[in-house]
């Protein structure tokens, strides 16, 4: 009888307790509920005009077949007439805006965690706050882990559906855009799974970062600039974090579609030069060509490859983090 | 239920003063057999002094059994003060009354007339408590 | 317990609410305190003074275990704060800025309480702050300073702490809001026993409200002890000049006009010719800070660990 009176309670109380925040996650979503607010709206917004921009692809590529002007949407020199051109451009203009979408969603990740983790732990600390927080009856530790998980975990979903969004339209659904506009390039980071993860390391460098300065604009400005550093760092990788593919093709031959061609010259009597070295004083316009190149089947692997770099420096800042968090109570 | 007005200025020992107004009020028949003191918390919310020093007072209160702690309860008087009754005490009081206007009347003022009692207090005390302490010898010895 | 067993180990008294052993803490290559001994009982209202730098900023900042000691040991009730996590809902602080979120209202300040603190008293922070008079509506910021210090004193008491830690925490308050709330700690005190350290530098602030005085003084403690005690154990003496001072400790020699006076701690029967009184509080503490060769004096611990470092 007693277990039965314990299970109505529970029950009635559970509405109650429900979602609403306790503890410091109370804390963190006060201080953070208007800025989550905004990044949501954000995230929307931009999911918004992604469905749109695909949309108009769609609609576009449909009304450039019906003119028969070609079938090769990525092929827009083969139009001829006016009609033909401008739709042709409507198409490439709906391409491009969703190119657009991902490198500008590429800019989001450092300054979510420039203004979420930098900027909230560095004026904590340099208002001297932290002394307020760690003399509660919740040790730094706690403290520091709920207050970054609540806006972690929004972002970590924001970020993700954004991303397989992007994905799906870059890469999953028929027709697909010209994938030469993403041909690893950094907008690619804007997909999933590489971008959840892009804005978490994000995350975490603006919370060490905050950490460590103490001062609101510096931690703002540094962390902006070592994400800068970071997505810079990631174009220079990118190249080789799968291996690179070599051929050789003939003078009239096409060269490999939807590829990354990364580099290419001339092959002379069997031995390659650049363009620029070219040794044949009439040109090298009449020899084969050599390529190195990604087809387009490594694009996927080179993601998860990129995904799991940047896991491992999330993991590594976070790491650093808590000793700093550590260091400061010593 | 008694009020403490703590004079820090005054020279007297603060647990005196809470010795002495209970007193006070013991005499004036302000606190009857029966009454609880304010416990220590409510008269250190009202005087911020420490709380010991309450304690104190009324352990003084209590080793000349005029209080009696129940624990649990709190603090209560056991028994008046005053061995004048009421009428005796009204004598006195009329007495001391022609008195102060005779003192006003010569030109004293309140001061004077609080000073000359406390000095004519004073000199009965050391006449009825014979030996001085060692520092008082030599403050007399200096004067 | 065992925590407690645990100083008694170390040689300190085992009923010590706050106490020290060798306590040390450097910043950089500067040594704020170094060799502090000391041990307050559970219950006692100690003021903790000394001039500015003195240290007594960071010795409250390790009792509040927000900084972990350079060398030594500091405990409350056994434990080390900062490290023992179930010390944390015991000790209560507020720092000398008193940082508080000016975003949040004065009602949010309170629920901030609430929820990082499992032994929190809503009605004892709620009666602390509308004691003053403050709108519970109204964000922190846009509060007096005064107003600011009575909010934190409101957390730092409904938290309900066992020890509570406060570093000048009355400087800016109006001297109602001061004897108010200086009122609200003392019957904390009463009601449960709590221990209450205050930090000042405005000493009549302290006047019959401590009963146990800590005197820190360029990183060291120059007096711990029962205040009776410390007050006790000294003389304020006025005199002719040429009168002998021996065999006392003498802390300060004061030439007045005509004569001396002199403040000591007796050692023996004071001479003929002395006119001998008891110091009060400010000035022995006067003549400490004055003086700052004085021998200290700490009736809290054994044997004080400066003969230890000599």
């Amino acid at each position: 009888m007693s277990s039965a009176v314990l299970a109505t309670r529970e029950t009635s109380a559970a509405p109650r307790s429900g979602l609403r925040p306790r503890g410091v996650t109370w804390l963190t979503w006060r201080q953070t509920r208007a800025a989550l607010l905004v990044v949501t709206l954000g995230y929307a917004a931009a999911l918004a005009y992604l469905l749109y921009q695909h949309h108009q692809f769609d609609v576009t590529t449909v009304r450039l077949r019906g003119l028969h002007c070609s079938t090769d949407t990525r092929d827009p020199v083969s139009v001829i007439t006016a009609n033909c051109n401008l739709a042709a451009l409507a198409v490439m203009q709906a391409a491009s805006g969703v190119h657009r979408l991902a490198t500008v969603a590429l800019a989001a990740p450092g300054l979510l965690g420039a203004v979420l983790a930098a900027q909230p732990l560095a004026v904590d600390l340099e208002r001297g706050r932290h002394r307020l927080l760690w003399s509660q009856s919740v040790s730094p530790r706690r403290w520091f882990t709920q207050r970054m998980l609540l806006p972690a975990a929004i972002l970590l979903v924001l970020s993700a559906v954004l991303s397989v969004a992007l994905r799906w339209a870059v890469l999953w659904t028929h027709p697909a855009l010209p994938i030469e506009d993403w041909s690893f390039d950094n907008a690619s980071d804007a997909l999933a799974p590489v971008y959840p993860l892009l804005t978490l390391a994000a995350f975490a460098l603006g919370a060490v970062v905050g950490l460590l300065l103490h001062r609101v604009i510096a931690a703002l400005g540094i962390t902006l600039a070592l994400y800068g550093v970071l997505l810079y760092g990631m174009a220079q990788v990118r190249p080789y974090l799968v291996p690179l593919h070599r051929k050789v093709v003939g003078p009239g031959d096409p060269w490999p579609s939807g590829d990354w061609v990364y580099d290419s010259g001339p092959v002379v009597h069997g031995k390659d030069f650049s363009y620029s070295a070219c040794p044949v004083a009439t040109g090298c316009d009449k020899e084969p060509s050599w390529i190195l190149y990604h087809p387009l089947s490594q694009f996927g692997p080179m993601l998860w490859v990129e995904t799991g770099m940047l896991a491992a420096l999330t993991a590594g800042l976070v790491a650093l983090a808590y000793r700093r968090l550590l260091a400061l109570t010593r | 239920m008694i009020e403490y007005r703590i004079d820090r200025r005054s020279g007297v020992a603060t647990y005196q003063q809470i010795v002495q107004q209970t007193k006070q009020a013991l005499r004036l028949g302000l606190l009857q057999p029966g009454d609880k003191l304010p416990t220590a918390r409510e008269v250190v919310e009202a005087t911020a002094i420490n709380p010991n020093t309450v304690l104190k007072a009324y352990r003084e209160l209590e080793r000349e059994g005029l209080v009696e702690p129940r624990p649990g309860l709190g603090t209560f008087v056991q028994r008046s003060l005053g061995n004048a009754d009421a009428a005796g005490d009204a004598a006195l009081r009329a007495e001391l009354a022609a008195w102060v206007d005779r003192a006003f009347a010569v030109g004293l003022d309140r001061e004077d007339v609080t000073a000359l009692t406390t000095a004519v207090l004073d000199a009965r005390e050391q006449r009825t408590s014979a030996p001085a302490d060692q520092a008082g010898g030599g403050r007399e010895g200096a004067r | 317990m065992n925590g407690e067993a645990r100083v008694g180990d170390e040689g300190t008294t085992p009923e010590a609410a706050f106490a020290a052993n060798g306590l040390g803490r450097r910043y950089r290559r500067r040594w704020a305190l170094r060799d502090c001994a000391f041990a307050i009982p559970a219950g006692a209202v100690c003021g903790l003074v000394g001039p500015n730098g003195s240290g007594k900023s960071t010795l409250l900042t390790l009792g509040a275990g927000l900084r972990q000691p350079t060398a030594g040991e500091v405990r409350v009730h056994g434990l080390r704060p900062g490290l023992d996590p179930e010390l944390r809902e015991r000790i209560g602080f507020v720092a000398q800025d008193k940082p508080l979120y000016p975003r949040l209202t004065v009602a949010e300040t309170l629920r901030f309480g609430r929820e990082l603190n499992p032994r929190w008293d809503q009605e004892l922070a709620l009666q602390v702050v509308q004691q003053g008079r403050l709108p519970l509506t109204t964000r922190v910021g846009e509060l007096s300073g005064g107003q600011r210090t009575r909010v934190a004193l409101a957390l730092a008491l409904g938290k309900r702490p066992d020890v509570l830690l406060l570093d000048e925490p009355m400087s800016d308050l109006d001297p109602l809001s001061r004897h108010q709330l200086m009122g609200t700690l003392m019957g904390q005190a009463a009601e449960h026993g709590t221990t209450v350290v205050i930090s000042t530098h405005i000493l009549s602030e302290l006047d019959g409200v401590i009963d146990h005085l800590l005197l820190v003084d360029g990183g060291q403690v120059r007096l711990a002890g029962p205040v009776e005690e410390i007050l006790g154990a000294h003389l304020l003496l006025d005199g002719a000049e040429g009168l002998p001072l021996e065999p006392h400790t003498v802390l300060e020699v004061r030439h007045t006009g005509r004569g001396v006076s002199a403040l000591v701690r007796p050692d023996g029967p004071v001479a003929e010719g002395w006119r001998a009184e008891s110091p009060d509080l400010e000035q022995l503490l006067l003549a400490y800070l004055r003086s700052p060769e004085a021998a200290p004096l700490n009736t809290t611990v054994p044997s004080t660990p400066l003969e230890v470092a000599a």
